[in-house]
């Protein structure tokens, strides 16, 4: 296979999709063929998993805002505890009219949500949802992960320009100021997993917490006392990253009234929610992958060989996945939101140095692990 | 076939994404499509076999040092940013002595680029990377020397932001 | 010249490992506390489905005591937005009901229907949602029925057999009377005639 291919054509390699794809298609088509099916069948299944998940998720926040609250949240659209109102809401977001200010940037404004949402759709190529469900198994998952989901705060601060609304601009500027701040926490406290694995590669991270069927997580390894506060971290600088509450002063809405979606409305303002809750559920993927087992679980491995191991296994990692997006929205209504001044104080004078602290524990564990038992 | 299609996929959006850059009346706008540059060079690195080096160019320069710039444009006065006809000649003029001057290694780069692709190893990197860093006889030093460079920066930058306060201060 | 402020140390006595721990714990506590009220029931209703009891003293909207009204107007008199409206007609002591109706365009539940009423047969009740998709709809009729009802027709049947007894007994009376004054009369001319 040669490495000479664009990123969207080498996606596929090696994983179970393009096989199956192979065995499905005519026999005799170029590679490239091959390729560019795959991707384009990856980027549909991911983008079903997005619209079906950023709709659980806004009914799920909905739900937990107002248990929190001793309320019921919604409850009358759908039979059942409203289950339907996110349906709702999306079609009544994809039938709006579609906004756009005589005195707005319109390309910028345009390009916008397509870039935010693009990034987000592509940083879940590398999450490996299964021992074999993963898009492209990319030796630099996790970096790569990062570097994607860095590109969404251009989207934004496009927004924020392209609106030509002062409060946008605010929005976007905080945004910009904030995420290239923890940034810096949010790589370093990867570091600490990424020692431990010896691997950027979430597949692989993955196959590492497989032993002790099923239950060798990275939090309850040897390196554990380094892993439960290095999991704190990284979830306070993914929130922050993610725009969430008690750092989401992009968007507060008290102050800037929506921040740097205040001008959109209609589809583009739904690629913006579907956003919030892809990164969301990204971020709480790669701390599901790195520190909570992956995909494992009691019992996976007697189930190896069966028709249920993957359905399983991806039912695992999403079931997790979820719970720590569960505990961004529990995070969010029980913190305030912060001033700016301690955002900043937070990620420079808190995050990275105490990430730093823990990766030289981190380095240290594995070197005296090194020494004493020769690993 | 894939590679050809991609080089001319990657060139047409580095090339017409720097020249939007060059040639657009607004500065924060230029500042933008240099998002385009930025993403199409990192697709060249990938095809090069070097993915480390793409994803560097996207967190480093996209998701990095772009904002920063965007940043400082927007912080400046709104209505410095229209920029005039005779700057974006004289830009042109610059770049196309410069593009003249090297044409010959130019030329070079582009014909040699696919053939450097069939070179490349596939997969990864990164595990590569960090041992030839690391090694002593290999980039140790260059590596430490770079670190001590930026620590030098951050150091001065801190110095100098601190230093205002307490001449006003006294 | 305004000169730049150096931001004033934060008035805590904290170390740095002090707000580390200040803010894990803080956060900590306050994610149980909402963790605890996540599972509590919910203190809201179901507003359309179940309502809450209203107090005694509510002004909603009006309940009539039909059978008791007399059709006096006093309520009419009395509302200040001139909101209430009737029509009946009257059959001796019965009444034939039109229409009681109130505009509740118009009213704003002040209550001073009430106290003139002398039977006391209209009330604030406890109803206090009136939604609708038409205007006319809030011309709201208060009456139960319209017309006479069969007990009605009945009374007003037995107060006519009644009268009818009455008349045929007062026609029977008058007769006999006039019988036995005819009786009498005969004599009378006689003897006056004699």
């Amino acid at each position: 296979m040669s490495a000479a291919l664009p990123p969207a054509a080498a996606a596929p390699q090696g994983n179970g999709l393009t096989e199956l794809l192979g065995g499905l298609l005519p026999d005799g088509l170029p590679f490239w063929a091959l390729a560019l099916t795959g991707a384009v069948v990856s980027f549909a299944i991911i983008f079903a998993f997005i619209a079906v998940l950023a709709m659980f998720a806004t009914w799920l926040e909905r739900k937990v805002a107002g248990h929190i609250q001793v309320r019921y949240g919604p409850m009358r659209t759908g039979a059942w505890h409203g289950w339907a109102q996110a349906l709702a809401d999306g079609v009544k977001l994809l039938i709006k009219e579609d906004l756009v200010l005589t005195s707005a940037d319109k390309p910028l404004f345009k390009l916008a949500p397509m870039v935010v949402l693009s990034t987000a759709l592509a940083a879940f190529v590398a999450l490996p949802f299964g021992p074999n469900a993963i898009v492209a198994d990319l030796d630099l998952g996790i970096y790569f992960i990062i570097a994607i989901s860095s590109i969404t705060t251009f989207g934004v601060i496009m927004a924020g320009w392209g609106s030509n609304n002062k409060w946008s601009l605010y929005g976007a500027m905080r945004e910009a100021a904030q995420v290239a701040s923890y940034e810096i926490p949010l790589g370093l406290s990867l570091m600490m997993p990424v020692m431990y694995f010896g691997s950027l590669s979430l597949n692989h991270a993955g196959a590492m917490q497989s032993g002790w069927y099923g239950m060798h997580w990275y939090v309850f390894s040897d390196a554990f006392w380094i892993a439960i506060p290095s999991f704190a971290l990284f979830f306070t600088a993914a929130l922050a990253e993610t725009k969430r509450a008690p750092f989401d002063l992009p968007e507060s809405e008290s102050e800037l009234v929506a921040g740097f979606h205040t001008e959109y409305s209609g589809i583009r303002f739904a690629f913006f929610f579907m956003e919030e809750y892809a990164a969301m559920y990204l971020m709480s993927a790669v701390g599901t992958a790195l520190w909570f087992g992956a995909w494992n679980f009691p019992g996976l491995s007697l189930l190896e060989g069966t028709v249920l191991h993957a359905p399983l296994a991806v039912a695992a990692f999403v079931t997790k996945s979820l719970l720590l997006v569960f505990v961004m929205m529990w995070v969010r209504w029980t913190v305030p939101r912060i001033r700016i001044d301690q955002v900043m104080a937070l990620g420079y004078k808190y995050l990275t140095p105490l990430c730093l602290l823990m990766i030289l524990l981190a380095a240290s564990w594995e070197w005296v692990k090194a020494i004493a038992f020769g690993a | 076939m894939a590679e050809t299609v991609s080089f001319f996929f990657f060139a047409a959006i580095t090339i017409g994404c720097a020249l939007l850059a060059l040639l657009h009346r607004n500065v924060v706008n230029s500042a933008f499509s240099l998002l385009g540059t930025l993403l199409g060079l990192a697709g060249f690195y990938v095809m090069l076999g070097a993915d480390f080096l793409a994803m560097t160019q996207v967190l480093i320069y996209a998701g990095g040092i772009l904002v920063l710039i965007i940043f400082g444009l927007m912080l400046t006065q709104p209505d410095t940013n229209e920029r005039r006809m005779g700057r974006i000649l004289a830009a042109v003029a610059v770049v196309g002595t410069g593009a003249l001057a090297f044409w010959e290694k130019i030329g070079v780069a582009t014909w040699n680029a696919v053939e450097v692709a069939e070179l490349g190893e596939p997969g990864g990197t990164v595990r590569e990377i960090g041992l030839e860093f690391l090694r002593r006889d290999s980039w140790l030093l260059p590596f430490e020397f770079a670190s001590i460079v930026l620590l030098a920066g951050l150091v001065g930058s801190v110095y100098i932001a601190r230093r205002r306060f307490r001449e006003e201060e006294l | 010249m305004a000169t730049l402020q150096e931001p004033a140390a934060p008035a805590s006595d904290r170390s740095y490992w002090g707000n580390v721990w200040h803010a894990v714990k803080s956060t900590a506590v306050g994610m149980g506390i909402t963790f605890r009220y996540l599972w509590t029931k919910p203190f809201t209703t179901q507003y359309p489905d179940e309502r809450l009891p209203v107090d005694g003293r509510y002004r909603g909207i009006h309940y009539l005591e039909q059978d008791l009204c007399i059709y006096c107007q006093a309520c009419a008199k009395a509302c200040p937005v001139d909101c209430i409206d009737m029509g009946a007609q009257r059959h001796g002591k019965e009444l034939e009901w039109e229409f009681f109706s109130i505009d509740y365009q118009k009213c704003m539940f002040c209550e001073l229907c009430v106290y003139p009423c002398p039977k006391d047969c209209i009330h604030m009740g406890e109803q206090y949602s009136l939604v609708t998709e038409d205007k006319s709809d809030f011309l709201l009729e208060l009456t139960s029925w319209q017309g006479l009802t069969e007990e009605q027709k009945l009374r007003i049947a037995e107060a006519e057999a009644a009268k009818a007894a009455k008349k045929a007994a007062a026609a029977k009376a008058k007769a006999a009377k006039e019988a036995a004054e005819a009786a009498a009369e005969p004599a009378e001319p006689e003897e006056g005639k004699e």
